[in-house]
């Protein structure tokens, strides 16, 4: 080989030693091939392990997972994951884990969400009942308090005879005896939604996104329209510093945006509006 | 004995013949495959646009020249077959080592295509020596490849391909016959002047006997220009109206807005917009709805037409087969000085990010993923970038490449206000208020059009199309939730559970919840 020839033979081998990833994400893993949104793979790969061993708990959840998943979608495998589910979450082991009881805590949850959210015809009050329980038994958890959000969704939206203003009071109650981020903040913007959209209750609804964006999201770009949200609505309540120090976070997150010059626009309106200038 | 006339074997030895040349085709194939020592690459695309397919052939070269341990091979697919196509490849397993990523979605992107996130914060080594070494490769494209990871893994948040170019949208235009019509080639700025150049063209006509149409128009591309004019009377109205308090407006809001009766096709903005669409259908050929995009372009090109409204990608074929200068410009939409349609308009309309286009991944089944990785790096370098821009006549999704010499006009534009957004539920998930809005549309155009009789048409079925469509966006919604959950499972059950997955899938869970039960409650109790 010339010597001009090693050049882009390092810089493929360099390539090939850089990106081992690639050919791993071939193998085959029940785990991965879910990642992948490769259900019946994943079902494929997992049911073997779970028959050898029925007991084991996080392997009983991943199955009935993918079951839920798999394709052809059908009422059977439902009720085959919502008993495999609760038999999970209902059995005890002589001597758990905390790995183990955070797997039946998990399915206990699951079996709640397939009452709420998996049957053609929802079976609501079994949910909230599942819901609940977890709460109860579990208080702290993660899972309990992700089920708290679920009984907040329940009661915004799928509670026959509550007004919206009826729904606040016990929302925020369960926002009070939530400790995980991700359901505060849910929370948060879920009770903002039905201030802002429902009631018109500016002012108690650009409290509840201030608390939502001060916890954060992961999601792309949700802390980006968070700022513009906020922006928007305290300038319609005059509080144009605040506004603009939305409207200004946004805009410096979002050098490359097509909102941008309209959001740099309207900061520096609010700032106007409030006698401030911008800096 | 009698022997069989000569006619009657003729037959027999043509299918002997041929079946002869199919065994010797056939195996030809496979000698070519075995005998090989080299890495074989496959790339399927379906850009067949002219300057593409030569573009890659270039990069293809200049690859092979530095790796010549590796052959690449390209299998362009005409885009009416090429979703099909993808998907019964991707099925089949038999799909190429790299694909264009065309009509896919997350689900398909997931599972048939590898994820290229670890490798996006790495730098792209054929950068070296240019203003992009050491830059992580996804910091290299304009829009750090947000808007590829939005549009193909939105809720997993990962990066499945990688975008080599961006679209505009432009409005393209005959020097000649421009002069011939007002004696100058300068286009027309403003609508005003757009509008008095479709009054030149009829008095040229007139005077001549030509029968020039002022701009090429087909179904497709006449959305395309009713979705560029109509938000900009809809821009002022997104801005303070907008439901998401974002500065935009969802179809789903849209669609709720509509139903509740808060919005209608008689709201001055939108009736606004309609009456834009209807002054502007009087520049293009009569039937325009009915043609296609090939009637529009043969129109152009056989210069029965003075402009031309289309994409970037089409701006390589107008340079190639044009037997005249081809000027470009963006549309000319209303300011705010128009008298007409001036009062709904915030101002020029910024198109950073462009669309993304010729977006390619690695599929799964790739026997060579570490060299179709170094060939998508390879393809998406800034000195390759330049020469793929120049010989395609395409605007690069890469920082800092120029755009096209001749045509710097395709470049989308940096700076303006945020855009409005059009009024026929092009983007509502189910297509049946859309279908309504385009079967009626005749009633408003043309010299004989009322906008009153297409309103009352549309309007007539609205309800019963939206809550169709609405119901089919829930559906949709409902899917996602339920798969959220067995994600959810699947991501606390992990031996090796990743920091942040389980709460990331929560999130996203709520968020489709929050968009969902909504809409359920006050739709669809």
């Amino acid at each position: 080989m010339s010597p001009s020839g090693y050049l882009p033979a390092g810089l493929l081998l360099a390539s090939m030693l850089a990106a081992p990833g690639l050919a791993a994400a071939n193998r085959s893993d029940p785990w991965a091939d879910a990642r992948n949104l490769n259900f019946t793979a994943a079902g494929a790969g997992i049911a073997p392990l779970h028959q050898a061993a029925p007991d084991d708990a996080r392997l009983a959840v991943a199955y009935a997972a993918a079951l839920l998943a798999r394709q052809p979608r059908t009422e059977a495998n439902i009720i085959e994951a919502r008993a495999l589910l609760e038999r999970t979450a209902q059995f005890t082991p002589t001597a758990p884990s905390p790995a183990d009881t955070d797997q039946r805590i998990l399915a206990a949850y699951l079996v709640a969400r397939i009452d709420h959210d998996h049957f053609e015809n929802p079976r609501l009050d079994i949910a909230r009942s599942g819901y609940e329980a977890l709460r109860v038994a579990h208080p702290g958890h993660p899972l309990a308090d992700q089920a708290a959000l679920q009984l907040g969704y329940m009661l915004a939206y799928q509670t026959a005879g509550l007004s919206p203003a009826d729904t606040i009071a016990p929302v925020e109650a369960l926002l009070a005896s939530v400790h995980s981020e991700n359901a505060r903040r849910e929370l948060h913007l879920l009770l903002a939604r039905i201030q802002v959209r429902t009631l018109h209750n500016d002012a108690a609804a650009l409290a509840h996104f201030q608390a939502a964006r001060a916890i954060g999201c992961q999601a792309t770009n949700r802390d980006n329209e968070l700022d513009l949200t906020i922006g928007m609505l305290a300038a319609r309540l005059g509080q144009g510093d605040l506004a603009a120090r939305h409207y200004l976070a946004f805009a410096k997150a979002n050098p490359q945006e097509v909102r941008t010059q309209t959001v740099r626009r309207l900061a520096a309106e609010a700032l106007a509006a409030s006698g401030s200038s911008t800096k | 004995m009698k022997r069989a006339p000569l006619s009657s074997i003729v037959p027999y030895l043509v299918l002997g013949l041929v079946f002869a040349w199919s065994c010797w085709h056939v195996a030809s194939i496979r000698r070519v495959a075995v005998d090989t020592d080299k890495v074989t690459l496959r790339i399927g695309h379906w850009m067949l646009h002219a300057g593409m397919r030569e573009s890659f052939d270039l990069a293809i070269t200049d690859y092979q020249k530095l790796h010549p341990d590796v052959s690449i091979e390209q299998i362009p697919v005409p885009i009416r077959s090429y979703a099909m196509w993808l998907r019964t490849r991707l099925v089949g397993e038999t799909a190429p080592d790299i694909t264009g990523l065309s009509a896919v979605g997350e689900e398909i992107a997931g599972r048939y295509y590898l994820p290229l996130d670890a490798y996006a914060s790495q730098p792209n080594p054929y950068n070296a020596g240019t203003p992009l070494e050491g830059v992580p490769w996804r910091d290299t494209f304009v829009d750090g490849l947000e808007s590829v990871r939005n549009l193909l893994g939105p809720v997993s948040g990962e990066l499945y391909g990688v975008n080599l170019q961006i679209n505009t949208l432009r409005l393209y235009f005959n020097r000649n016959l421009l002069r011939a019509v007002t004696g100058s080639d300068a286009p027309p700025v403003t609508f005003a002047e757009l509008r008095a150049l479709g009054d030149q063209i009829a008095a040229y006509n007139a005077r001549t006997g030509t029968k020039l149409v002022p701009i090429a128009s087909c179904g497709p591309y006449s959305r395309y220009l009713f979705n560029t004019l109509v938000p900009s009377q809809t821009q002022r109205f997104a801005v303070e109206s907008s439901p998401s308090l974002n500065l935009s407006v969802s179809p789903q809001d849209m669609a709720t807005a509509f139903l509740r009766g808060e919005w209608t096709y008689a709201t001055p903005a939108f009736r606004s917009g309609l009456e834009l669409m209807r002054e502007v259908t009087s520049l293009m050929p009569p039937g325009f709805s009915q043609l296609e995009r090939d009637d529009a372009l043969f129109a152009y090109l056989q210069q029965q037409a003075v402009m031309f409204y289309a994409g970037s990608w089409d701006y390589g074929v107008l340079v190639r087969d044009g037997p005249f200068p081809t000027g470009v410009t963006s549309l000319p939409l209303p300011d705010r000085d128009d008298p007409k349609y001036g009062r709904f308009v915030l101002g020029p309309i910024s198109e950073v990010a462009g669309s993304p286009e010729a977006i390619l991944g690695i599929t799964r089944t790739s026997r060579h993923p570490e060299v179709a990785l170094d060939f998508l790096r390879f393809l998406s370098c800034r000195s390759v970038a330049t020469t793929f821009s120049r010989e395609s006549h395409r605007i690069s999704s890469v920082v800092g490449t120029p755009p096209p010499p001749d045509a710097p006009g395709l470049a989308p534009v940096l700076n303006g206000e945020v855009n409005g957004f059009g009024i026929d539920f092009t983007y509502l998930a189910g297509g049946n208020t859309n279908r309504a809005f385009q079967n009626n549309l005749h009633r408003a155009l043309g010299p004989k059009g009322d906008l009153d009789d297409f309103i009352k048409a549309v309007e007539s079925t609205m309800p019963e199309n939206l809550r169709r469509d609405l119901a089919q966006a829930a559906l949709g919604q409902q899917r996602e939730i339920r798969r959220l959950d067995s994600q959810l499972a699947f991501a606390l059950t992990r031996s090796d559970p990743k920091p942040g997955e389980w709460s990331r899938l929560a999130e996203a869970q709520s968020i489709r919840q929050q968009e969902r039960l909504p809409l359920v409650q006050e739709f669809f109790p």
